[in-house]
């Protein structure tokens, strides 16, 4: 079959379309992934698929939130979605990913205590609290992008932080 | 604390244990409170760069994702290409595709 020049532009198109969202946004959509499922093979395979949804569904962004909080929100989706399609023990320490091998010793050992303090918290809260500390949302944004009220982001992120202070809040220089 | 806001204890004890439901309903009401358990349950800078540490993706994450995400979208274009030309459904046209893959596999 004769190549259709029509058809490569629109590939070329999307491509760079994507390309663009992912250079911006790629590592938050990661963050916020990998909080959730726990594993980072899984969190790339979330990513790729919040792309792919938010490229194909480009046409129902209206541009009133920023397009980083609509890609959070799709992510969010996909991976509470992935999570619960793999019956995923959210609790289970045993979970925690792995695969950290170039990071020296006690890098480790912080992270380790960092995971730890992250793996007793529920996936929600977990959320909240990267969209706080890391993305340095509002807690209005939070609750939108996650769909939960007010009062419960408050009450999620302040036990959240309490959580991870206890527990990994000695980590060491 | 004067007016009815909780002591600073109270907020601790709630938010490290659950304990004190009534500071809890209280703070997430009053601006104050709620700016006081900011500052109470603040993690420390470098708690905080070891959060954002365990979170980072992988130094090839974006060139990886990039790559998949292109044959993916290229995948799709086929696809789309062929529906349009054969009239026919995406799911009858990747069969056709994947026919057509296996019999040059034959050859
Ligand atoms: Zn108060």
């Amino acid at each position: 079959m004769a190549e259709d020049p029509g058809a490569r532009q629109t590939t070329i198109g999307a491509d760079e379309g994507v390309r663009e969202m992912v250079d911006q946004h790629g590592p938050a959509i990661y963050r916020l992934a990998v909080s959730i499922v726990r594993d980072p093979a899984l969190a790339e395979d979330v990513a790729q698929e919040t792309f792919i949804m938010a490229w194909r569904h480009r046409d129902t962004y209206r541009g009133v939130a920023p397009l980083r909080h609509w890609l959070l929100r799709i992510a969010h989706n996909v991976a509470v979605s992935t999570l619960r399609s793999l019956r995923e023990e959210a609790r289970d320490p045993s979970t925690l990913p792995g695969g950290h091998a170039e990071v020296v010793e006690s890098t480790v050992a912080n992270r380790m205590a960092v995971e730890e303090a992250l793996s007793l918290l529920d996936p929600l809260s977990r959320s909240i609290v990267v969209l706080r500390e890391m993305e340095g949302l509002s807690y209005a944004e939070i609750g939108q992008i996650l769909g939960v009220a007010l009062p419960t982001v408050k009450t999620r992120l302040f036990r959240a932080r309490a959580t991870l202070r206890e527990i990994a809040g000695e980590v060491r220089s | 604390m004067s007016r009815g806001h909780p002591s600073d204890a109270q907020l601790a004890r709630w938010a490290e244990a659950g304990k004190g439901k009534r500071a809890a309903s209280h703070a997430i009401h009053c601006l104050l409170c709620e700016r006081r358990l900011e500052t109470i349950t603040e993690l420390a800078p470098r708690l905080r760069e070891q959060l954002a540490a365990s979170l980072e993706p992988p130094g090839t994450f974006e060139q990886r994702l990039q790559e998949r995400l292109s044959q993916r979208l290229l995948d799709h274009e086929t696809i789309a290409l062929v529906t349009d030309l054969v009239d026919v459904g995406p799911e009858t046209t990747r069969l056709l595709l994947e026919a057509r893959e296996r019999d040059e596999d034959d050859e």
